[in-house]
């Protein structure tokens, strides 16, 4: 093929060029080339540590970002002076590299699951249990299943065991047989014995090896009415065995030994029942039978307000032993107390010029007995939070970009304060940040949390759910389904289902030419309280309805549920839930044995101020 | 070749492996439906007739959009079509811990958007940002979605005045771009190169002419308060052979050189401003000002014309998702140099409304 020179200006290279013979020697580069490439190579290797280190260190040194930016000008530099060779060269080695970015990628875990088998358990009894047999089978199925679990199907087992061995093996040596016949790593077999009101579970978690097997036995006597509960803290220590994690039996021996039979909770909540049916079969009313507790919403008190509710939040402000109640609109904060009986209003602020009040939380995190009024508003495009105190008029302490949340301890009394950062484009940014005050008094930041993936930052919430010392983190996360994080950042487990929801979002950052922004919601936060009474706390957790599910922009909240979460190591269930509430609830709070819950109803229109309700059950 | 499908075969078993279940995916649908209400001035050297000419349109806009995002773990996906039906996206997303890849038709990373400009409903295209339209890629998307890389469809366009017999390609458009944020201030900075060769053949003699064409800029966003700044300023070489959409008074493509039996280069620069207010949560007030220059210089003539282009609307928003923007707006074409000999251009305005539903 004969070529002619293209005459093209300094940009353009010379095709003549690159078909002399010299410069089409494999692997030929003409020393322009190599520059190029090195200056690319060490624009990128030195770009690289740069970002190795901001990602190691606490602080972001601006100077980083600018020489990050400088080094990508650099690299822009290089390519605009490259010559149509290098060009080529750099475009055949992108495709290679994309190639091989893709086929080094760490693929999703197809490892093989630990494979146990729940042999068939020995009924002592006076009376025929099979339906307790069963039960207890359905219930360990259902309980040690999944995360890397599985268990052997019971066609594959009755075969194998015939119809006397159905009647239970208490035996190891047989254990042991049936379980290497089946290639499962675990089997767990043992008896029940019924006695008065009461009975005793005794099994026995057997380990197979290579070279032999190792006997774990785990025994719980149980009151007829604690059954289910006391059978799932079994389930989960078999399952901790398994795993090789510190058992927590002994912990969960230090629980109140008696509870009390939970039937009702704070009035408006029924149980989830039976078989741990999920919100979505409640909300269709598939399994789910209302009952005449929560048939009328009727709360023990209520405070309407002009304007809708955002957020609100409780706290004794001026450290006179009461609880105020500070309640937040986009143009209003209001602050009530309870002198007499009724709330009464108190103070009221407003937004400077420009400002939207967005999220409000409230807590004594200095320590001196008096809580602050942590403030998030808007402020052209970033999240900017005000810390506030009110002692009969407020007085401002602080005020920062970003988003400052205080968040009980369910633990103790005390708060923890929470910081998240706000840059254009980016409305929550990085990484979340606990807070405290120095000896000056001043807001400072401490320690990063863990990289908790596609959470919701006013959504999350601290609680030793495992009973190990370190709490786990609980928020609405990607998809905005429930999340548990351990202090690494592992997601621990997560629900199937979509909560949250909510008429409270702005739409801000950038977009795509003609489109809206992206929304950005401002969900409730989670309560972790007991909802029943057991003396175990509950995750509560609020799922708001839109009027139509899948449009885009017009996603109107106008129903809603509360859904409580039992707690089973790290492991969360539904367990009580309340019917459809015709409201739109932006946020909740527990006082005590109060629980407070901010309504709203969601409409269409954006033009007057809307209305709201704080309303509260005992 | 074999290689080559030995590594596609194992990229497309390593994609296929990984894909999580695809039962429980979630769809959610939008749509934009757009009328614009504009009456447009042009003098009588723009509009070409010899005398002004006064017209009003009220149609329907070309922007107005259906779609659907869809979620199915880490696998997500957009498809939108307009309201003509013409495919605007389509792509799907795979997120895999260090990054995103896209595949599929989408924006590209020298598209750098500041503007809500309501006339013709084009965002300022072709009046100040840098835009080459929505195309066919693959792009990685990675540093916090930070940094964009793209392997672009390749721009085919010919050198004017050259009638080719055969065109090229060898490399896929190539484009890059990175953004930071500096406390208050967002800055970006983007680049992409698009080449292909044009081929004449004569007999049996084949001459090969490349066409070489590039875009690079920077854009920032400056909030404070309600009040915003945005701006961009980019370069440009052979817009037109790069797909860019700007102004073309003055050549804006590779121009085929009978003299010395080459390829002429076009240049492009352009500045863009908007300033913004949000007064309410109804009520946002902005305008704009740009200057598009294009430049090509041919057997030592060079041809040259600068645009310059402003407006100011009002968006109201009567409801949530209901908006209508008054817009007025002027370009004045300024005159076409060409050597030492100056025509006038002319000039535009234009005021009017856009009408605006999102559902």
């Amino acid at each position: 093929m004969q070529s002619g020179k293209s005459g093209s200006s300094s940009c353009s290279c010379l095709i003549s060029d690159l078909k002399d013979p010299g410069l089409q020697a494999p692997g030929f580069l003409c020393p322009k080339v190599v520059l190029s490439l090195l200056v690319t190579g060490y624009s990128f290797v030195k770009n690289s540590t740069l970002i190795s280190k901001q990602g190691t260190s606490n602080e972001q040194p601006a100077t980083s970002n600018e020489e990050i930016y400088l080094t990508l000008m650099a690299i822009s530099f290089s390519i605009n002076r490259m010559t149509r060779e290098t060009y080529t060269i750099l475009g055949k080695a992108l495709i290679i590299f994309l190639l091989s970015l893709v086929l080094s990628l760490p693929l999703p875990a197809h490892t093989s699951n630990k494979t146990l088998v729940l042999l068939p358990l020995v009924i002592y009894a006076d009376k025929p249990l099979d339906h307790i047999r069963q039960g207890v089978r359905s219930m360990l199925v259902s309980r040690l299943s999944g995360g890397g679990f599985e268990v052997v199907s019971d066609a594959g087992l009755d075969s194998l065991v015939g119809e006397k061995g159905m009647e239970g093996i208490t035996s190891k040596g047989r254990a042991e047989e049936l379980a290497k016949r089946l290639g499962a790593d675990y089997a767990i077999f043992g008896s029940i014995t019924a006695i008065g009101g009461g009975y005793s579970l005794d099994l026995s978690l057997l380990e197979l090896h290579k070279d032999g097997s190792r006997l774990t036995r785990v025994s719980r006597a149980i009151d007829e009415d604690q059954f289910i509960p006391k059978l799932s803290d079994v389930a989960y220590e078999l399952r901790t065995l398994i795993e090789g994690k510190e058992t927590t039996a002994q912990k969960k021996e230090e629980r109140a030994p008696i509870l009390p039979k939970p039937e009702r909770a704070k009035g408006i909540f029924s149980k989830v029942e039976p078989d741990r049916q999920g919100p979505a079969a409640i909300e269709k009313g598939l399994v789910f039978k209302p009952t005449r507790e929560y048939e009328g919403l009727k709360p023990t008190g209520k405070i309407s307000v002009d304007m809708a509710v955002m957020a609100f939040d409780t706290g004794d402000l001026d450290g006179d032993g009461q609880a105020e109640l500070v309640i937040l609109g986009r143009k209003k904060l209001l602050v009530y107390s309870k002198k007499g009986e009724p709330f009464a209003l108190r103070d009221g602020l407003k937004p400077s010029f420009g400002e939207d009040f967005l999220k409000v939380s409230v807590g004594d995190v200095d320590n001196n007995g008096r809580a602050e009024i942590y403030l998030v508003s808007r402020y052209g495009v970033r999240a900017r939070s005000t810390v506030l105190e009110w002692a009969g008029k407020f007085t401002r302490l602080d005020r920062r970009t970003g988003h400052l949340q205080a968040v009980r301890d369910p633990g103790g009394s005390a708060f923890v304060l929470l910081f998240q950062d706000s840059r254009v484009d980016e409305f929550f940014s990085g990484r979340i940040c606990g807070m405290s005050y120095d000896k000056e008094g001043k807001v400072t930041k401490r320690e990063r949390l863990p990289e908790l993936r596609g959470v919701q930052f006013n959504t999350v919430a601290l609680f030793d759910l495992d009973r190990d010392g370190d709490p786990e983190f609980l928020g609405l996360g990607e998809d905005s389904r429930l999340h548990v994080w351990d202090k690494q950042g592992n997601t621990l487990w997560s629900g199937d289902k979509r909560l949250g929801g909510t008429n409270n979002a702005i739409r801000s950052g950038s977009a795509n030419p003609g489109d809206p922004p992206p929304r950005i919601p401002f969900n409730s936060r989670l309560l972790i309280t007991d909802i029943d009474g057991d003396g175990s706390k509950e995750i509560l957790a609020i799922k708001n309805i839109p009027l139509v599910e899948h449009l885009r922009n017009s996603k109107v909240f106008t129903k809603s549920n509360l859904i409580a979460y039992r707690i089973e190591g790290t492991r969360l269930f539904p367990a009580w839930t309340t019917g459809d509430i015709d409201y739109c609830l932006t946020d909740m709070q527990a006082e005590g044995p109060t629980l407070f819950l901010a309504a709203q109803k969601g409409r269409l229109s954006n033009i007057g101020k809307g209305s709201g309700l704080i309303m509260w059950f005992e | 070749m074999r290689k080559l499908l030995i590594v596609l075969a194992a990229f497309a078993f390593t994609v296929a492996y990984s894909v999580p279940a695809m039962a429980d995916a979630d769809w959610d649908w939008y749509g934009h439906a757009r009328m614009l209400t504009f009456n447009t001035t042009m003098s009588k050297e723009a509009s070409g007739l010899g005398v002004e000419d006064d017209d009003l349109t009220h149609v329907l806009s070309g922007s107005g959009r259906v779609g659907a995002h869809v979620k199915a773990g880490d696998i997500r996906g957009r498809v939108e079509v307009s309201s003509t039906f013409g495919l605007r996206l389509i792509y799907g997303t795979w997120e895999f811990g260090a990054g995103k890849l896209i595949v599929g038709q989408d924006y590209t990373p020298t598209e750098y958007f500041i503007s809500n400009m309501a006339y013709a409903d084009n965002s300022m295209v072709s009046y100040g940002v840098s835009y080459a339209g929505r195309q066919p890629q693959v792009k990685l998307l990675l540093l916090n979605e930070a940094l964009q890389v793209a392997m672009i469809q390749t721009v085919v366009k010919s050198a004017s005045g050259l009638t080719t017999s055969d065109t090229d390609t060898s490399m896929p458009k190539f484009e890059v771009a990175y953004s930071l944020k500096l406390g208050p201030v967002a800055l970006s900075v983007f680049g992409g190169i698009n080449t292909h060769d044009d081929v004449v053949i004569t007999g049996t003699t084949e001459k090969t002419y490349s066409i070489d064409s590039n875009v690079f800029g920077v854009g920032f966003k400056i909030p404070v308060g309600a009040l915003y700044v945005n701006g961009t300023v980019w370069a440009t070489q052979n817009p037109a052979n790069y797909g860019q959409l700007t102004q073309a008074k003055a050549g804006n493509a590779a121009a085929y050189n009978t003299t010395s039996d080459g390829i002429d280069d076009a240049e492009g620069l352009v500045y863009a401003v908007v300033v913004g207010y949000k007064i309410s949560d109804m009520l946002t007030i902005e305008a704009a000002y740009s200057l598009i220059h294009n430049e090509i210089d041919q057997s030592g003539v060079t041809t040259e014309a600068d645009t310059n282009f402003m407006y100011v609307q009002l968006p109201i928003m009567l409801a949530k998702n209901v908006w209508i923007t008054p817009e007025f707006g002027s370009a004045d074409f300024g005159d076409k140099k060409v050597g030492a000999t100056e025509t006038k251009l002319g000039d535009m305005t234009y005021w009017g409304a856009k009408w605006e539903i999102r559902f």
